[in-house]
């Protein structure tokens, strides 16, 4: 008999543990739900080379979250699940992608879209359906005040050209005359456009000769020698293919240009090294953002290099898009997208590139919706890449004051 | 306009022309020979490109001995073309061209060929080591020691080639089966063999072009049509089928590119080009130095 109740007292408490332990996996259950967020990218078509690097940043960084145990939001603790559609660069496949997102996967947010038609077409479709759209593509009409919900978060070649130009004219007073060539295309006028108004107001600089040089042309001697005649101390270029540039370079160096380079986009430096050569390289300057500009960023790029075999210029360029809806988020304590969007526009956040990263515009976009963070100035130095200093966005918005251009 | 910048002009006219006559030289040969109009001219060019990108950087051979196997690799690849394509398509009826079906395969080369390329090379440019490092100065105008020595090599090839063709008994039987192929055959020319030639030189031709460049200026799948571009300009002006004339009309190309450059921006200088172009079809359709 005591046997037997000494058996059943065992048994009884062994199911008793067994309850225990179960009801208290099923509460941390309950207690880890999940953010649905929609993802859009060029995982195929001719953007594929900046969209598939792109997405697998953000799956990167995804994945970092989860394992971490998830984001703590308010008293919850969330996992993140992305929903992907590929919008192949192009508005038809593209607004198809977003409305999948929004109709058939009902998500309330939504990263990517590097295609400014694509978030022009998409931009009516984000407003009527109330969804946060984090677009990454960089020319003026992707936000709005008319999209309200539409935020931009790539430092567009606006902002860095005021960066390098106001630091440039600080920090080397030698330079007095510059000269330009660019593409000629619609993004090569725009840039200069931009160049020529930047640099009209942000410095005292003599805007020397320019030239539009023929698309897919290889030689530039014949430009090149039109602009350098006048001996600038400042060769400025900007939407040139890498290997493109590597030849301005080069070919610019051969006819004895001594000045210093600014090119105004962001771009692996290793397909211009090694088509100009280091010693051509020297003095070219960037708004690159090195590997190992913060510990975040070094952590992010080498966890992509493990991941991928290669290191990504543009992981260094979006790597705030999910970093900042999860702080926002976590800000206004909710996943409701209004608290989010409220947390997005009056929020203070840090970037992967350092504090003081927000978003600002309201002069010149007409809404608050574009990111700003720390802007790199890099320059190629001994056939390396190094920082030299940092822009912040308290001394962008100084520089853009004298522009006329406020908060 | 200085002195100094009207040097610089010139220069750059003559490298530039001696450059764009290189590139289509390989392709007026086979025209004029073999009478097929290879459209597929640019992609070889691009093909020999990354065949010299292999050459020295996955094998590691010094850069003259890389330009001379690519060479022989692309003349190979010309002599299996022509054996085992051109050759079936050749009109059994001597003295008739091959026009159509052998425009036909170029077309089909020019699909082919890059797509290979990309499957196998991928897309990202490549970048060759420079053959000759260092600017000379000419007085107070610099000269790249790169680009001297593509002129010298090509105005080399050039003459070796006139010789090939005006002295040589091989180029003699060439020349005669280009001029009249049923008085050649008669002559005892083996007008096969005279096409298999003219492929393997035109392919070699090309290749010496596209390796002599690539370290100019770079390597990549998409830089077959502008090269077959500014090869037609070339040859139209001097005319197709003209070794002589292919020289001239690359050396006048360079010069509408260099100085219309100097004074006009954009794509106006390619434009008058082609204006240019247009002007020589309609007053002299057999180019400057052509044949009828």
């Amino acid at each position: 008999m005591k046997k037997f109740l000494g058996i059943c007292a065992i048994m009884l408490t062994v199911v008793a543990v067994i309850a225990t332990m179960w009801s208290a996996k099923s509460a941390a259950a309950a207690e880890t739900e999940e953010v649905r967020i929609g993802v859009i990218s060029s995982l195929s078509g001719p953007a594929v080379a900046w969209g598939l690097p792109t997405y697998q940043t953000w799956k990167l960084q995804k994945n970092m979250y989860n394992q971490a145990g998830g984001v703590k939001i308010g008293d919850k603790v969330y996992r993140i699940k992305f929903l992907v559609e590929d919008d192949k660069y192009m508005p038809e496949p593209g607004v198809a992608a977003v409305k999948k997102l929004i109709y058939r996967d009902k998500v309330d947010y939504i990263l990517g879209g590097i295609s400014t038609l694509i978030t022009v077409a998409a931009g009516p479709i984000y407003q009527k359906n109330k969804v946060i759209a984090m677009v990454d593509g960089t020319s003026g009409p992707g936000i709005g005040p008319k999209l309200t919900w539409v935020f931009r978060m790539i430092v567009t070649e606006f902002e860095r050209a005021v960066a390098i130009a106001g630091w440039l004219s600080k920090n080397k007073p030698e330079i007095r005359k510059v000269a330009y060539v660019a593409p000629d295309t619609e993004g090569g006028h725009g840039s200069i456009k931009i160049f020529k108004k930047v640099t009209g107001r942000v410095t005292d600089w003599k805007i020397g000769s320019g030239e539009f040089y023929e698309p897919g042309s290889k030689d530039y001697y014949a430009v090149l020698s039109k602009v350098l005649k006048e001996k600038p101390d400042l060769l400025y270029t900007d939407t040139a293919s890498p290997g493109d540039f590597g030849l301005i370079m080069k070919q610019s160096r051969e006819l004895g240009f001594k000045g210093k380079i600014w090119y105004g986009a962001i771009t692996d430096p290793a397909v211009p090294l090694a088509i100009a050569g280091a010693k051509a390289c020297e003095d070219w300057y960037s708004p690159n953002y090195p590997f190992n500009v913060t510990t975040e960023m070094k952590k992010l790029t080498a966890a992509y290099h493990k991941e991928y075999g290669e290191y990504s210029t543009t992981t260094t360029c979006i790597c705030d898009t999910l970093p900042v809806l999860i702080q926002a988020m976590q800000q206004a304590g909710t996943i409701d997208k209004y608290k989010v969007r409220d947390a997005l526009e009056t929020g203070k956040f840090t970037s992967v590139c350092g504090s003081d990263a927000r978003f600002y515009g309201k002069d010149r976009y007409g809404i608050a919706h574009q990111w700003i963070r720390p802007i790199c100035i890099s320059r190629m130095h001994n056939g390396k890449q190094e920082l030299v200093d940092q822009v912040s966005p308290k001394e962008l918005l100084k520089m853009l004051a004298k522009l006329g251009i406020k908060e | 306009m200085d002195l100094v910048y009207l040097g610089q002009l010139v220069l750059n006219a003559l490298m530039l022309g001696v450059i764009y006559s290189l590139i289509a030289l390989g392709f007026t040969l086979i025209f004029g020979i073999a009478r097929v109009v290879n459209f597929a001219h640019g992609e070889i060019f691009m093909m020999s490109s990354f065949v010299m990108y292999y050459l020295m950087t996955a094998l590691g051979l010094p850069g003259m001995l890389a330009i001379i196997a690519c060479a022989l690799i692309m003349a190979g690849v010309g002599l299996v073309l022509e054996r085992g394509l051109f050759r079936r398509l050749r009109p059994q009826e001597v003295g008739t061209a091959a026009e159509f079906p052998s425009v036909i395969i170029t077309l089909a080369l020019i699909l082919i060929i890059p797509a290979s390329v990309v499957a196998i090379c991928g897309t990202k440019e490549k970048a060759i080591p420079s053959l000759i490092s260092g600017v000379i100065m000419l007085g107070p105008i610099p000269l790249s020691a790169e680009r001297l020595l593509i002129v010298i090599v090509g105005l080399a090839l050039f003459v070796s080639l006139l010789f090939f063709i005006w002295r040589h008994k091989e180029g003699r039987a060439l020349s005669a089966a280009a001029q009249d192929s049923e008085a050649a055959l008669l002559q005892g020319v083996n007008l096969n063999r005279a096409a298999s030639v003219s492929f393997s030189i035109g392919f070699g031709l090309a290749a010496v072009a596209g390796s002599l460049l690539a370290p100019i200026y770079y390597v990549e799948p998409t830089m077959g049509p502008s090269a077959l571009l500014k090869t037609c300009i070339v040859v139209i002006l001097g005319g197709i089928g003209s070794i002589p004339g292919t020289l001239l009309g690359g050396l006048i190309f360079g010069f509408i590119e260099s100085f219309g450059r100097a004074f006009l921006s954009g794509s106006f200088p390619m434009l008058i080009a082609f204006g240019i172009v247009m002007l020589v079809l309609i007053i002299r359709p057999r180019g400057l130095l052509g044949h009828d």
